[in-house]
């Protein structure tokens, strides 16, 4: 183990609860790390300084104190009510039956409750936040479109041209104000990361009419919306509108 | 949930949870907002958690989702530029005299950009394994070790930029 990698884990290290830990809670190599720096002065200078810096940081978090008032404050605003006793549980659940008997119609439809501005909105933090359940290589799209039918996703998806070149693809199947959502992520190499929001038409709020795409800036993130089929589609890049255009 | 089963819950965890918002936020007007908001919606929502162990990192998970949202919603931007900072005097240091170079510690780490901030402060204040960081902040597990790596040199060379004549603590060997 080199001094880089030893210092990247050891950068990671909390003495007293990671020598604790076990499987994927545990560092790799941390027995290997902390052994390097009996041999390994410059490392041991280094993790000295460290461990100080993070002793220091730990007590300067202490020394922020909520306001006097803040729990009160929580307190007074979340309103807790009692939770009923079994008896009146089971005659509010028998009560729910009966009401659910004689409206059944409109308690069964669903009413989405994701509009397209609202998923817009959030499209700049969750392209720097999602996560990847699977990446494929150049040219396998099959896969991530088996993948998808696996786990519930929009495998039936229709990419726009400039996408179906791209270097390689990832994706994930995720849940966005209750609502089921595809995201698929495309690397275009110098043209930088483009992703691709789907959602079932029917669970949004006023979904994009049609095939001819709705273009909005959103900060520095440009994003165009249409609907084909069953599906409603948001592609988003970083950039301006033209450069999106491009990709369609 | 019972009254006093929520009380124990947020006396358990609003300190911590306001300390996170405080390292998001830089502000502790928006972080009492924040830390307030997460139990409102917790109260309406936490009957949902069976198991209340994972109640803590609902919590903090919501929190910085809030965060998220509200940062996008106010089109702020994080700016490297430490002259654009919201730093805020008046954190409300406890009763124990602060030190300087916790001060300096303090100033350094919110000078840091949102994902350095966000990582090291759930490194630092939270008994959270790797899992639960990366599930907070919603980032591979792979990422929490490298981006903790580069977080804690990116605090290093604000701390080295700082005052000399720090009297103790972290610049004394230098």
């Amino acid at each position: 183990m080199d001094t880089t990698e030893a210092k990247l884990i050891l950068s990671a290290y909390r003495p007293g609860r990671d020598d604790q830990a076990t499987g994927d809670d545990s560092l790799p190599d941390l027995g290997e790390a902390l052994a390097s720096l009996e041999t390994n002065p410059e490392l041991a200078r280094w993790f000295a300084d460290q461990s100080e810096m993070d002793e220091t940081l730990r007590a300067a978090f202490e020394e922020i104190s909520p306001p006097p008032d803040l729990r009160e404050r929580i307190l007074a605003s979340s309103k807790i009510t009692p939770f009923p006793s079994r008896a009146t549980r089971l005659w509010l659940a028998a009560a729910a039956c009966v009401l659910l008997g004689l409206s059944l119609f409109p308690i069964l439809s669903r009413q989405p409750s994701l509009s397209p501005a609202s998923l817009e909105a959030q499209i700049p933090g969750l392209n720097a936040l999602h996560h990847h359940d699977l990446a494929s290589k150049p040219g396998q799209l099959e896969s991530i479109r088996t993948w998808l039918t696996a786990h519930g996703g929009a495998a039936d998806f229709h990419l726009p041209s400039g996408l179906t070149q791209s270097q390689g693809v990832a994706c994930e199947v995720t849940t966005i104000d209750e609502t089921k959502v595809t995201i698929l992520c495309f690397h275009l190499g110098d043209q930088g990361v483009a992703h691709l929001y789907i959602v079932n038409r029917s669970d949004l709020k006023n979904p994009p009419g049609g095939l001819d795409p709705t273009f909005r800036q959103r900060g520095g993130t440009a994003i165009a919306s249409w609907s084909q089929d069953d599906r409603s589609y948001f592609l988003s890049k970083p950039g301006d509108i033209g450069e999106l255009r491009q990709l369609l | 949930m019972e009254p006093h089963e929520f009380e124990h819950l947020v006396e358990a965890h609003y300190g911590d949870l306001y300390r996170f918002a405080v390292s998001l936020t830089r502000n502790p007007d928006e972080a009492c907002d924040l830390t307030q908001q997460v139990f409102v919606t917790f109260a309406r929502k936490g009957d949902k958690i069976r198991d209340r162990s994972k109640c803590r990192s609902w919590l903090f998970t919501s929190l910085y989702r809030d965060f998220l949202r509200q940062k996008e919603r106010s089109k702020r931007v994080t700016s490297m530029d430490e002259d654009g900072l919201e730093l805020c005097a008046g954190f409300n240091p406890s009763e124990a005299a602060p030190t300087v170079a916790h001060h300096e510690a303090r100033e350094a780490l919110f000078s840091l950009d949102e994902a350095h901030r966000s990582i090291l402060s759930l490194f630092y204040l939270d008994d959270c394994s790797y899992k639960e960081i990366a599930a907070r902040l919603n980032v591979p597990m792979g990422t929490v070790m490298s981006r903790i790596s580069r977080a804690k040199a990116a605090l290093r060379a604000r701390l080295q930029v700082g005052p000399q004549e720090s009297p103790e603590g972290i610049n004394s060997n230098r």
